[in-house]
């Protein structure tokens, strides 16, 4: 998976381009390691193919850290195949997913 | 199209090598996206778990075998491993009506295996495990999603 990271404003932005498996899972918690200590982070997915459970497990440790912090954790962007993957996971609401990231970046949502 | 076969070894970067012959074969034969995506995921599910409970990675090299079939209407998985009787679909799966933090998460996998599965079938074999999953070519899923909304 190829992972890209932007600054934003206040928000540092990660964009994901790949499959989001087992290799995927395990680079993009080596990319959320440094960002989730508290802060705004959101995680483009317009690229992400797909999501397997080791994906949503690293997604779901990331975020409950970034809440421990006191910090924000928003996805977006996802495409409708991908977004079912977190209904079918149980996930839907779990997260914040929101279908655009540009107003939560420039802070209108 | 004839069943191809893919050979994998007890060692989990094995999966993306099964992904990327999904690709491959999915091209060859038109599969469409949607459907593509998730065979991906539910064979790799299924194979992280021959690796990581049914072999264990490290020590003695063990392999097991995935194949896979077409015709007009399903692709059929086959996943055959020489690991100790394991059936997934009598297995418990994750409570999803549960808060995420309560859940069994490993079950997780189990769980988006059975839902994005068209049907599921284990079998012992004398010292195999033989699961076979079936899958639909069609995206009906996404046609009565896109239907109810």
């Amino acid at each position: 998976m190829q992972i890209l990271q932007s600054q934003q404003g206040s928000w540092v932005v990660l964009t994901l381009v790949g499959p989001l498996d087992e290799t995927g899972a395990a680079e993009m918690d080596a990319a959320l390691a440094p960002l989730i200590k508290g802060g705004a982070v959101a995680l483009d997915f317009s690229g992400v193919e797909y999501v397997t459970s080791s994906g949503f497990r690293v997604l779901m440790k990331a975020c409950r850290e970034q809440l421990t912090n006191q910090g924000q954790f928003v996805l977006g962007r996802m495409s409708e195949p991908v977004r079912r993957f977190f209904e079918i996971a149980g996930l839907g609401t779990f997260f914040k997913i929101v279908p655009d990231l540009a107003p939560v970046l420039e802070g209108k949502a | 199209m004839k069943p191809r076969i893919f050979r994998l070894k007890n060692d989990r970067h094995e999966v993306a090598g099964l992904s990327k012959w999904v690709d491959q074969i999915s091209a060859e034969i038109g599969l469409i996206a949607t459907v593509r995506g998730e065979l991906q995921v539910a064979l790799e599910e299924v194979a992280l778990n021959v690796i990581t409970h049914g072999y264990g990675e490290g020590g003695v090299v063990k392999e097991f075998s995935v194949s896979l079939e077409a015709d007009s209407d399903f692709i059929t998985a086959v996943v055959e491993d020489e690991a100790p009787a394991f059936d997934p679909t009598g297995r418990e799966e994750a409570d999803i009506s549960l808060p995420p933090d309560q859940r069994l998460i490993g079950g997780l996998g189990i769980h988006l295996v059975k839902n994005l599965v068209e049907s599921m079938h284990h079998e012992r074999r004398g010292a195999r495990n033989v699961l076979t999953l079936r899958f639909s070519r069609h995206d009906s899923r996404g046609a009565s999603a896109a239907e109810a909304t």
